[in-house]
């Protein structure tokens, strides 16, 4: 049941209508019914329904087992629970391709068919958010959930279940459990959100991927011209597939009267890689900054590292060792978090690392305000860096990506034998890809200083406001691929 | 200690942390408002505070807290 189907605009107005002639004190109940009806719907195997049930109660458990007990108890409790948690994430998402790549190198006939678990939709997900519960009430942060179906729809609450937002718990308990009241301006809010996230999607996104498809299909046929224009099609249906998918599972979700956290802030109007990071799938980052980053850098053993470097190299650089350190163990875990296959580690954990790293070393704090000029040339060139990391998705092996870099360098100077463009792309689609720059770049410095498209949309009048949103509607249902498509962070 | 206290050696920490001797923070201060102070130099920070205090922040604070009158309430709160 994908967001797009429609299906699920079927079970939204239902579950909606029942929602609200419910009372309020039933209404938490029935989102979980309709979680695990929205959970087993998308489930591939009805055994996989199963995991989300087992994730709940070690979660449950655990918490309980980790407030009760003490000393090094604790410790043994939160250890036993997170292994759980994360040997049911690496059987599901990474065993198949692990015995692949085993094979592979060992050059050994192995039959792993029988271990080919069909990923179980938004496990990478609901799994951290567990384990992030887990760790709040280790800290003392919350207490232990008594009621295991109130952690069952934390951990299942269905808007979010695809493609995030990485919740917490302090948060969702809040809004799940506070008083919701039918008001036009929620449900106004959240229709608003989704037709802006479905337009995004369906009419942005699936037009640009018309010609990453196309170059990245053969992309030796292409010159480097050809490929840089096939990866930024990449970052704007990227981006506009992803923030899509969270302006629908936020616009629903307000639907409800329930708020779940943005993921995103302008990131193409970043002025640095590090900025950019903070833009970009920000509740992932926060993630693994609070539960993976920070109890390593505050670490005994990282403590002494830092105090050993500074005396070493200096105070300067001797505390950058430390952070550099944790700063791979991080970027190493986000590359194994987005994927098995070798070439999404790379692009999503080591270049960014690598990156980060060096621009960290080389560059100097500027603490003065930039012209327009200056902060355009840190925008164009922070969105070349990331499209570095993104080339090499789009080749979808680290061959083909070296291949293909490999050629376009050596031709350079004689680009006029390979493709500049795919000619194939209709005129209808370039015009919507002409027009979707400038648009998108608007939203974006809108929202980089402080206004987002609603607001925009708040200070024009009535008229205006719906004839943009008719607009939006005529498009989509025009132009967009409603039904047939799903996300790509769907797939995490 | 007193808040006037913690706050004398809370500055010196920043100082030397952010690189900048004009730093003085108050109950009010938030990382927008201090150079450098970012997720990344948050933790280092902490570190910082830590050995200048000899006591151990609980990590559950640590990502909690909203500002530097938050930090000095748990400080003296360690303190006693």
């Amino acid at each position: 049941m994908s967001l797009t189907s429609f299906d699920f605009f079927v079970f939204l107005l239902v579950s909606i209508v029942i929602y609200y002639l419910l009372n309020n004190k039933y209404k938490k109940w029935w989102l979980l019914v309709c979680s695990m009806f929205f959970y087993y719907k998308n489930c591939a195997n009805y055994k996989l329904f199963f995991l989300i049930i087992f994730v709940t109660v070690v979660t449950y458990t655990g918490a309980l087992l980790i407030e009760k007990a003490s000393g090094k108890n604790k410790s043994l409790f939160v250890i036993l629970s997170i292994s759980l948690l994360v040997l049911s994430l690496l059987y599901t998402k990474y065993l198949h391709s692990l015995v692949s790549v085993i094979s592979h190198l060992l050059k050994i006939d192995i039959n792993y068919d029988f271990i080919k678990v069909v990923s179980a939709i938004g496990i990478s997900y609901y799994t951290l958010s567990a384990i992030g519960y887990l760790i709040d009430v280790l800290w003392g942060n919350i207490k232990a959930e008594k009621n295991v179906f109130n952690l069952l729809l934390f951990i299942s609450f269905f808007p979010q279940l695809v493609s995030g937002p990485v919740t917490r718990y302090k948060s969702m308990v809040y809004e799940i459990n506070k008083e919701h009241g039918l008001s036009y301006d929620n449900v106004s809010h959240g229709l608003r959100r989704m037709i802006f996230g479905y337009f995004k999607k369906l009419v942005i996104s699936e037009t640009f991927v018309l010609t990453v498809n196309a170059v990245f299909d053969c992309p030796l046929q292409y010159n480097i011209v050809g490929i840089a224009i096939g990866v930024l099609c990449y970052a704007i249906t990227l981006y506009t597939d992803f923030s899509g998918c969270m302006d629908i599972v936020l616009g629903v979700a307000s639907l409800y009267d329930i708020r779940l956290p943005e993921n995103f802030n302008a990131p193409l109007m970043s002025k640095s890689l590090k900025e950019f990071w903070q833009r970009w799938h920000i509740t992932l980052g926060a993630w693994f900054k609070d539960y993976v980053m920070y109890p390593i850098q505050a670490s005994r053993l990282m403590v002494k590292i830092s105090k050993f470097c500074k005396i070493k190299f200096g105070k300067k650089f001797g505390k950058k060792i430390p952070f550099y350190i944790s700063m791979a163990i991080l970027w190493t875990l986000l590359g194994i978090w987005h994927g098995a296959e070798p070439y999404y580690f790379v692009a999503s954990g080591v270049i960014p690392c690598i990156f980060l790293v060096t621009i960290d070393l080389f560059s100097k704090t500027n603490k003065q305000n930039n012209s327009n000029i200056i902060n355009l040339i840190k925008i164009i060139i922070t969105l070349f860096l990331v499209c570095v990391c993104w080339y090499v998705v789009c080749c979808k092996s680290l061959k083909v990506a070296f291949d293909v870099a490999y050629q376009c360098i050596i031709h350079i100077f004689d680009i006029s034998q390979y493709q500049f463009y795919p000619y194939t792309i209709e005129k209808t689609d370039l015009v919507i890809m002409a027009l979707s720059i400038p648009f998108l770049y608007y939203i974006e410095y809108k929202q980089y200083n402080g206004k987002t498209v609603f607001d925009i949309l708040d200070n024009c009048s009535f008229g205006v406001r719906y004839a943009l949103i008719v607009c939006e509607l005529l498009l989509i249902l025009y132009i967009g691929k409603v039904g047939t498509t799903t996300f790509i962070y769907f797939k995490f | 200690m007193t808040r006037i206290e913690v706050y004398e050696r809370l500055n010196r920490v920043f100082r030397e942390v952010f690189d900048d001797e004009s730093i003085t923070v108050n109950d009010e201060t938030v990382a927008d408002d201090v150079e450098g102070w970012d997720s990344f130099e948050h933790i280092n920070l902490i570190v910082a505070i830590q050995d200048e205090f000899e006591f151990k922040i609980p990590m559950g604070k640590v990502v909690s807290m909203k500002n530097v009158g938050e930090m000095v309430d748990i400080i003296i709160e360690m303190g006693k």
